[in-house]
């Protein structure tokens, strides 16, 4: 599939858009792209569940995301999801493909987070257009591999 | 009668839920077999239960009741038949080809709104898209030639045969080739459809904005890493009102490899 060789780009070009002027802070810079994400997510969700059906419970939408929307996105499944059950659940992906274009060790590390800051606004924004209110945070210890951690916010 | 054609789709909606709504009892009996059916009718009951939705649902029955005064002369109760139609409902899962192009789509879109955010002047954001597009092309030609492994080029023909099956192969689409000037060194692309400004409207302070002015740096990025300077540029818009979306390529020079300079 060519497009995905499009799409890799472009986020790319807007990670180092965001991250070109010496102005702006890095919190700065992680929110234009979380936004970016947002705006993104919250579009394309509708697209995608427009004829799919009910979702049960928070549950099974979370399992959407890792299926569905990942597949979609990154051309593969999460690789491992967890919950406590009380509204936190953590994706965690094996191989995120943001990533894998980078070389794996330590050399690169402090740079990963903005290579994720994209993908937790749109998650964040896919969740919203779903009904859920939600923190979405990310963290890598490996690379390529990364964990996204998905915070429910009630009431 | 006169409001017939509103009333029948309408209706066709609106009886779904009209009878299976008040009774309970028949839900828990035997006549819906399919729970699905029963759930479908509860939520559009519901749903013209809504006090906002209340008065539509009067101003149709408002309305099937005025044409019965018209053509039967007057009448005093109005009852609808219910129909026993299972609810609307489909599960036909959506093309996952086609929903991954709109991600690219959607994503280009985000990002030009936030390059409109960004800078107060629509140039400059015509600028910044062009020189991202330069960048994109100039990695992109990479992919292209391993994916496509479309050849050498003998003349700008050729090459604007591997542009035209380039947008094939990244957009899905497929630009028509012609305009060329009587010297043979430019050309347009021509786009029936562009789907990076699917879903797209420009609001009047932007009519100065190049929406899809990436892909003329693509162009002009993929042309130069393989040694050909190019110009590319809008000259056409369908949002802008125009027929179709039209890209003018002209060839400015063969590049030659140079040794840098204090190198031998």
């Amino acid at each position: 599939m060519a497009e995905e060789a499009v799409f890799d780009l472009v986020h790319m070009e807007a990670v180092s858009y965001v991250f070109q002027g010496e102005k702006i802070s890095e919190d700065e810079a992680v929110a234009k792209l979380e936004h970016m994400g947002f705006a993104t997510g919250y579009r394309l969700v509708e697209r995608l569940t427009r004829e799919s059906g009910r979702f049960k419970d928070e549950l099974d939408i979370m399992k959407y995301i890792c299926k569905d929307l990942w597949v979609t996105v990154y051309k593969k499944q999460i690789d491992n999801l967890r919950t406590n059950h009380q509204g936190v659940y953590v994706l965690h992906d094996n191989r995120f493909r943001f990533l894998s274009r980078m070389a794996a060790g330590k050399q690169y590390l402090q740079y990963a987070p903005r290579y994720l800051a994209f993908t937790c606004g749109l998650v964040r924004g896919c969740l919203a257009n779903l009904g859920i209110t939600c923190v979405v945070t990310a963290e890598v210890t490996q690379l390529p591999a990364c964990k996204f951690q998905i915070q429910v916010q009630r009431g | 009668m006169p409001h017939v054609e509103i009333s029948i789709t309408c209706y066709a909606t609106l009886s779904t839920c009209e009878a299976p709504g008040d009774s309970g009892a028949v839900h828990g009996g035997s006549v819906y077999p399919d729970i699905e059916v029963v759930r479908g009718h509860v939520l559009a009951r519901n749903y013209s239960l809504l006090k906002e939705n209340q008065r539509k649902v009067l101003k149709v029955w408002c309305l099937i009741w005025q044409d019965f005064q018209v053509c039967c002369s007057g009448m005093s109760l109005l009852l609808t038949p219910t129909t026993l139609n299972p609810s609307p409902q489909g599960l036909r899962p959506a093309d996952p080809k086609k929903v991954s192009g709109e991600l690219f789509t959607l994503t280009y879109g985000s990002l030009v709104a936030q390059l409109l955010k960004d800078y107060e002047n629509v140039d400059d954001v015509n600028r910044q898209l062009e020189r991202m597009g330069y960048n994109i092309g100039m990695r992109l030609i990479e992919d292209f030639l391993a994916r496509a492994n479309p050849g050498r080029c003998y003349d700008l023909r050729d090459t604007a045969d591997k542009i035209q099956q380039a947008f094939k192969l990244y957009l899905g689409v497929s630009p028509s080739i012609g305009s060329w000037n009587p010297g043979g060194d430019e050309f347009s692309v021509v786009l029936e459809t562009n789907p990076l400004a699917e879903f797209v409207e420009l609001p009047d302070h932007c009519l100065g904005l190049r929406y899809s002015n990436i892909l003329a740096g693509i162009i002009r990025g993929a042309c130069e890493m393989v040694q050909m300077e190019v110009m590319a540029w809008f000259i056409a818009d369908q949002l802008k009102g125009d027929n179709v979306t039209e890209i003018r390529i002209k060839f400015v020079k063969r590049l030659e490899d140079a040794i840098p300079a204090g190198e031998d």
